[in-house]
């Protein structure tokens, strides 16, 4: 199946939340970062129909899913917030969706033991959701999500509320769950896309800055990340001028990691650029950086 | 139909875990119970009468049940409607649950329809306390207290001309504006209530004699007054041919056990309870799946 996103979006009154915002995608992981406000919510609503988009399309395997019923028989969707039935226990929970997805009951019942088993929740499956830690709730939604073995995922900052062994741990199972489906993972934490995304969508906005592969992005920012251990008042004089993505204090100074065009300091040598450095410098966080995914060609 | 049965057994399920509605339904018997008991005999001036006299109205017989659980229990027992039917499809949006069933496959139609028709078995489970708690309360005063048995038959058809009307014009009015202005939920359950409680107690003001509104007030408060204002009339001519006073409260309690009839109040609030169901139907068409909820990120 195919995704085709032509132009969508989205108006709030006067505010553009979502603007000319074009995708086109099959089987694998997308990701989808920006800072907030920059849309990502906006796009994955509509995408999920449960927004319209004021102007442009979504296409689904060719049709528009205006009409949403169809999508929604193929779509597993976990928003950035959602409440459960505190009374309901996790077993529960998932078989109340799995009928409102409309999944036949035999098969609903295994898939409720697949996923809570995919989720470590095994054991929880008779627990009241009243009684779950934030993380556990955060699982129980990606359980839900996965009910109909969707075709199309869409997973918005799923990793919030987790610990970082869950977080690693939701990471390999979304990995693992791209085979046959497109998944489109939102998130602030940048190492979560890094870890699974094999493409990579930047918004600032409501607009697309980057349409990209990590490795490319991470490509342009090659030559524009320093490293420089220095006294206590050049450190402080670097904060100001500079864009300081690290700094660890050391006795009489501090070791500083430095977005920036050009050499900061007389010190700084060149550091190997990870996607959190490149996705800064195309937001334009750093003074005197390409700003703008024009000046970095890639969006 | 698969999907109206879905969602209705899936709200009933939910509901039963719910400990409030535990909470409720003996709540509502225990009440009942209680003001029957405690509550049974009304003393009627006759107007027109012997001035100061009254009638002692009996909550058992034939004119004094429509008296008992219409005026004094349905009254009471209707308020707690709204707060059951206003949150049918609100308690998602409130709790965040909206985006999770609606980027579900489930129509549009058997959530809104499945979700109504939870609430309104709900209620209806509450009327059914309301009529076990009278007929319980009912028994205890033949066997206790020497009042003539309630009828059952009448009883019945109480529940089915007044309370199943009220309940469903209650519940399908709170159940859509729950639905349309979810955010409003907890104000608008007052607002039924309220509405309702106007509709009791202000009948006196809008509606003199016998008008339409006496037929088609839901509260079915106009069954109570045109008994009463019958058997009031039947008295002031029966009580000039006996001089004696003693024997007025035999003549009293003679009278109250005519049979009632209930037969004008039917097809108006068959009428009621059709157009409830049309604006849940309506609402099934326009209840929107879209609704701006969380942040624009």
């Amino acid at each position: 199946m195919k995704l085709a996103i032509d132009r969508l979006s989205k108006r709030f009154g006067t505010h553009w939340a979502l603007k000319d915002f074009s995708l086109s995608c099959e089987m694998g992981l997308l990701g989808l970062v920006g800072p907030n406000g920059a849309g990502k919510t906006t796009a994955m609503r509509i995408i999920a129909t449960l927004l319209p988009p004021t102007t442009g399309s979504v296409l689904w395997g060719g049709q528009s899913v205006l009409d949403g019923r169809a999508l929604r028989r193929v779509l597993g969707y976990l928003p950035q917030e959602f409440g459960v039935y505190p009374d309901f226990t996790a077993r529960q929970f998932l078989a109340y969706l799995a009928a409102m997805k409309e999944i036949p009951d035999k098969l609903a019942r295994r898939r409720v033991e697949e996923v809570l088993e995919l989720v470590n929740l095994e054991r929880a499956a008779t627990q009241r959701l009243g009684t779950f830690s934030g993380g556990m709730k955060q699982r129980i939604g990606i359980a839900q999500a996965l009910l109909n073995d969707p075709e199309l995922l869409i997973v918005d900052e799923p990793t919030a509320g987790l610990d970082p062994a869950e977080r690693v741990h939701f990471r390999t199972m979304l990995a693992g769950l791209t085979m046959n489906r497109i998944v489109i993972l939102s998130t602030h934490i940048i190492g979560d896309v890094e870890a699974v995304a094999g493409r990579l969508i930047v918004l600032r906005d409501g607009q697309m800055l980057a349409d990209s592969t990590p490795e490319a992005l991470i490509e342009t920012a090659a030559g524009q990340v320093w490293t420089v251990t220095t006294d206590a008042a050049s450190t402080a004089e670097l904060q100001r001028r500079c864009t300081v993505s690290a700094l660890v204090a050391r006795p009489g100074g501090a070791s500083l990691r430095i977005l920036s065009a050009n050499r900061p300091h007389p010190n700084a040598t060149t550091d190997t650029p990870t996607l959190e450095d490149a996705y800064l410098l195309l937001l334009g966080a750093m003074p005197g950086a390409a700003g703008s995914g024009e000046s970095s060609g890639l969006a | 139909m698969k999907s109206l049965f879905n969602v209705t057994s899936w709200e009933l399920k939910r509901a039963r875990l719910d400990r409030s509605l535990w909470m409720m339904l003996p709540a509502v018997f225990v009440f009942c119970l209680a003001m029957t008991w405690f509550k049974h005999v009304w003393a009627r001036p006759v107007v027109d009468g012997r001035v100061g006299e009254t009638i002692n109205i009996l909550g058992t017989t034939q004119i004094g049940l429509p008296y008992l659980v219409i005026e004094l229990l349905l009254t009471l027992v209707a308020l707690v409607f709204p707060f059951v039917a206003t949150d049918g499809l609100a308690r998602d949006y409130r709790q965040r649950l909206h985006e999770l069933t609606m980027a579900t496959a489930i129509p549009t139609w058997a959530y809104v329809w499945g979700r109504y028709l939870a609430s309104l078995l709900i209620n209806l489970l509450l009327t059914v306390c309301l009529l076990a708690a009278v007929l319980l309360a009912g028994g205890l005063l033949r066997s206790f207290a020497g009042y003539p048995m309630l009828s059952t038959v009448l009883l019945l058809a109480i529940w089915g001309v007044a309370i199943i009307p009220a309940a469903t014009v209650l519940t399908s009015v709170s159940f859509v504006l729950g639905a349309f202005w979810p955010r409003l939920a907890n104000g608008l359950k007052l607002a039924g209530l309220v509405g309702w409680l106007v509709l009791v107690f202000m009948v006196d003001a809008w509606d003199r004699g016998t008008t339409w509104f006496t037929y088609w007030n839901p509260t079915s408060y106009g069954i109570v007054r045109v008994n009463l204002d019958s058997l009031v009339a039947q008295y002031q001519t029966a009580v000039l041919g006996v001089p004696d006073p003693s024997q007025h409260a035999a003549l009293a309690l003679k009278l109250q056990q005519a049979p009632v009839s209930l037969t004008p109040w039917i097809a108006p609030h068959a009428v009621l309870v059709l157009l409830s169901l049309t604006l849940v139907a309506a609402t099934a068409l326009l209840f929107s799946r879209f609704r701006p909820v969380v942040a624009q990120s």
